[in-house]
């Protein structure tokens, strides 16, 4: 499995990290803002299973890099995990692309709760409308 | 000298025999078998032995460092000079054990006597034909033998402790203790701020994730030390009951301790005797039952404090 975790905040990506360790082998990538998630993203042959998204970052923000993913690519899962707890902010986000939204502080149970059912959803096979 | 590494059988798969026709000493420095060892001669003074499988060594070990991944024949004996040291996965066959630490996870059997020594068991123990003499042994199952103690000697034997349990507890349960005094010490601090999540600032709520987050590695740290003592503690409970068989004399000077009792012995007591421990709560006491008789009568014995084991059964709920 292979997970991006953007956040400016490295303490942040470590316990992401750890928390997401729990899930079996895991190859992480990490980015400290947007532009270097871009890079990343851009530079990446293999399909990430899920990327892991925070707001508010220097250079390049979450729900900019967002909307420059969801251009390039319709699928990967993502993940905002973010202080932002405001209904239009979610709204935003959705629209934007994101998959699934968890608000900081969260609890690892939650976290890691939501990173499975986006895991689980984007496996699941899809349903004709 | 000579050393060969052969695989017995001729099978590629069988883990190889390493064989030292002399001693080891300075001639071949120390050893690492990557599977069993069999040496002809001594195992000398200061020099380090490692063996993943099984070891048989013909000669006397003396003052030396040995680890055997499995069992240890020990067929000249282990003279340890007071440095010795002896560290065994599973069992020990030796012809006698002289001021030496012997430490085996499996059952221990000398053929001679065991004197001065530390001996540290972690099934029976049993010297059939010959003496525990001095020093200190520690049996997680049964003793049998046919002396113990000796004139001008202090012999401690402790039947029924697990001592590697015993130092693992008291190496794990302060950090235990001081990891969860921590993590609740977090959730406390934390709960009125998470009652009042709009309030906080964009930092307060990272901050407060990361201490979440904190709080939960405190709680998988407690656990993973916890594991190993809870398995360790099971065992220790679904052992048999121990004893101690003595068929020819128990010797004034000789401590006996069981879980939570012990007793000195003042007067020689002739064989064949059991010692075992009976009563209950704060009225246990050490019971000899002489050879024959179904009932014992008890020795004057005294309460054993062992504060690490007591903490391990309030901790997981079940006394010994």
């Amino acid at each position: 499995m292979k997970i991006m975790l953007v956040d400016d905040s490295k303490t942040m990506r470590n316990i992401q990290k750890k928390s997401l360790a729990s899930l079996g082998a895991v190859d992480f990538a990490e980015a400290g803002d947007g532009v270097e998630a871009l890079a990343i993203f851009s530079a990446t042959t293999d399909k990430f299973s899920v990327i892991l998204v925070d707001w508010n970052m220097p250079n390049m923000d979450g729900i900019t890099l967002v909307r420059k993913i969801r251009e390039k690519d319709k699928t990967t899962p993502l993940v905002m995990a973010t202080t932002e707890a405001e209904k239009g902010r979610i709204v935003e986000a959705i629209k934007a692309g994101v998959n699934n939204y968890v608000i900081k502080p969260f609890t690892p149970e939650v976290f890691l709760e939501k990173v499975q059912q986006t895991l689980a959803k984007a496996a699941a096979p899809a349903v004709a409308a | 000298m000579t050393t060969t590494i052969s695989a017995p059988n001729d099978s590629a798969t069988a883990a190889p025999v390493m064989r030292i026709d002399g001693h080891v000493d300075p001639s071949t420095g120390n050893i690492n078998a990557p599977g069993a060892l069999h040496v002809r001669g001594n195992i000398v003074d200061m020099f380090q032995v490692t063996c993943a499988g099984d070891a048989m060594i013909e000669g006397v070990i003396e003052a030396a460092e040995v680890t055997v991944g499995r069992d240890l024949h020990a067929n000249g004996g282990i003279a340890g000079k007071g440095r010795g040291m002896c560290r065994i996965a599973g069992n020990v066959q030796a012809r006698y054990i002289a001021q030496a630490t012997v430490e085996c996870r499996g059952d221990l059997s000398v053929q001679a006597e065991i004197l001065s020594s530390r001996i540290i068991v972690g099934g029976n123990a049993s010297i059939p034909t010959g003496a525990l003499m001095g020093g200190h042994a520690t049996i997680v199952g049964s003793l049998a033998c046919q002396t113990i103690g000796g004139p001008g000697t202090s012999t401690i034997v402790e039947i029924g402790f697990d001592e590697p349990l015993r130092r693992l507890a008291a190496a794990s349960l302060p950090r235990i203790e001081r990891l969860t005094r921590d993590a609740e010490k977090v959730r406390t601090a934390l709960a009125p701020l998470m009652k009042n999540q709009k309030h906080l600032t964009r930092e307060q709520k990272e901050k407060v994730t990361e201490m979440l987050f904190e709080a939960d590695s405190f709680d998988e740290e407690v656990e993973a030390l916890r594991t190993p003592l809870e398995l360790g503690w099971q065992a220790l409970l679904g052992k048999p009951e121990s004893e101690i068989i003595v068929s020819a004399a128990l010797h004034p000077g000789v401590t006996i301790r069981f879980r939570g009792v012990q007793t000195t012995i003042t007067a020689a007591i002739k064989g064949p005797v059991r010692l075992r421990v009976r009563g209950s709560g704060h009225d246990l006491y050490v019971s000899l039952v002489e050879d024959g008789k179904q009932a014992g009568h008890a020795l004057s014995s005294r309460p054993l404090a062992d504060p690490v084991m007591d903490q391990l059964a309030k901790l997981f709920g079940s006394k010994l």
